[in-house]
């Protein structure tokens, strides 16, 4: 990065050298993630201008939390919080429409809502092994993802997009890591099911 | 990384995930971290600022002790000089005076009721606080007398009242009981029992025995009362009343 910064800075240096007053530092530090903070935002929300919106709102956050910043977990994990956090205020702003959307936060994972529901045991050795058309199947995975609950969506997106582990993604959306982990193993399966389907 | 990732649809979803924001958003963002750098710079505290309040609350204390520690290694140099003069004034007038203290207590009585006197008084008979008291009594008349045996007998008694001084009761009662016999309880002698002791006396107060004799008609007493406190006090001024014969 530039100013000097050596390349390999942390996310948690950048955010300080930030703090400190280096401009630069933050540049970098966007650069990171503004791809896959605004993805994991248009996924979870489904609305292009809404996720402008709050990816917008979620930045000037992390900017204005520079005074008090403090280096208490990795950057990501801290940055998905606030992105977790904001969804969740603006689902509820959003009143009864987003009553199905909080619903799924709910604990009921084990009950493979919207038919769903596949063998868990189901191995990416069965998926097919000739795609011919591979974007299209990508096409199709990404309109998967939006169609998941979303507590499953988000917990599949903060391990794309966030590169996190379980525990991370855990401590990011105040829930528990094997609800986390269940969350993820039902998002996969339905959406290897998905998958299957267009093969 | 989650070890739960699928590896297959991680790529598949990098292919189709493309979105981006939009580059005004982008803009937007890094003007606002770079305004707010500008707007508010954080003031980088050094190492020594987190003890600014624990040092002054340890100063604050230090310096109340060393105060506190000076103030009394200084006193013993304030105490002799303050104590004769605070203890008298403190004592009410009326009180009946400590036996071991009597002396001083009147002789500071004195000095604070008659400023003007006391120096030609203590020049005349120094710094003895017994000396006025033999004064006084010097037999003039037989009540003159009479009041020497008393003034013992008073003297008993005022330290039979006092009660912080436990008097010894033997030898209080045989002088007691050897006044009683002796005087038939006249006025004048119990007012010189009660004032016997003229160094107990501030000149005011033994002028106003000195006019209540002279009122009730008792001339030698009178007499020898004002011969008394002339002797005692020679450059106090009579009252007119007084001057008389």
């Amino acid at each position: 990065m530039a100013g000097g910064m050596a390349e390999p800075a942390s996310d948690e240096a950048l955010m300080l050298a930030y703090q400190a007053g280096q401009a630069t530092a933050f540049d970098a530090l966007y650069g990171r993630w503004r791809s896959r903070l605004f993805r994991y935002l248009r996924h979870q929300c489904g609305d292009a201008a809404v996720a402008e919106e709050l990816y917008q709102d979620i930045w000037l956050r992390v900017i204005g939390a520079r005074k008090n910043y403090e280096v208490a977990a990795k950057f990501s994990t801290w940055l998905f919080r606030i992105a977790h956090n904001r969804l969740v205020d603006h689902w509820r702003a959003m009143g009864r429409q987003a009553q199905e959307v909080l619903a799924s936060y709910d604990d009921h994972d084990e009950d493979c809502p919207n038919g769903l529901c596949i063998d868990p045991a189901a191995s990416p050795d069965q998926l097919p092994e000739r795609l011919l058309e591979r974007r299209d199947l990508a096409e199709q995975l990404v309109a998967a993802i939006g169609a998941l609950p979303a507590a499953q969506r988000e917990v599949f997106l903060l391990v794309e997009e966030g590169e996190m582990t379980l525990e991370e993604i855990a401590n990011a959306t105040g829930t528990g890591r094997e609800t986390v982990k269940s969350r993820l193993r039902y998002a996969l399966a339905k959406l290897r099911a998905e998958l299957k389907e267009w093969q | 990384m989650s070890d739960e990732r699928d590896p297959s649809l991680s790529s598949l979803y990098c292919l189709g995930a493309s979105e981006e924001p939009p580059a005004t958003l982008d803009a937007r963002i890094l003007a606002a971290a770079r305004r707010e750098l500008v707007t508010v710079p954080v003031r980088q505290r050094p190492a020594w600022f987190g003890w600014l309040a624990p040092m002054g609350v340890a100063a604050t204390v230090v310096l109340s002790i060393s105060v506190i520690l000076v103030a009394e290694r200084d006193q013993p140099d304030l105490l002799p000089a303050v104590a004769p003069v605070a203890a008298p004034v403190a004592a009410p007038v009326a009180a009946p005076p400590m036996p071991e203290l009597r002396a001083p207590p009147a002789q500071a009585e004195r000095s604070a009721a008659l400023p003007t006197p006391e120096p030609t008084l203590a020049k005349k008979r120094g710094a003895s606080p017994a000396l006025p008291l033999a004064k006084p009594t010097a037999p003039v008349s037989g009540e003159g007398r009479m009041r020497e045996e008393v003034a013992p007998a008073a003297e008993q008694g005022l330290r039979a009242i006092a009660p912080p001084a436990p008097a010894p009761a033997g030898a209080a009662a045989a002088p007691a009981a050897a006044l009683s016999a002796a005087r038939p309880a006249a006025p004048a002698a119990k007012l010189e029992l009660q004032r016997a002791d003229s160094a107990l006396r501030s000149p005011e107060i033994w002028l106003e025995d000195i006019r209540r004799l002279k009122n009730q008609g008792q001339l030698d007493a009178l007499r020898e009362q004002l011969a008394a406190f002339r002797r005692a006090y020679p450059d106090y001024p009579l009252p007119v009343d007084l001057q008389g014969p």
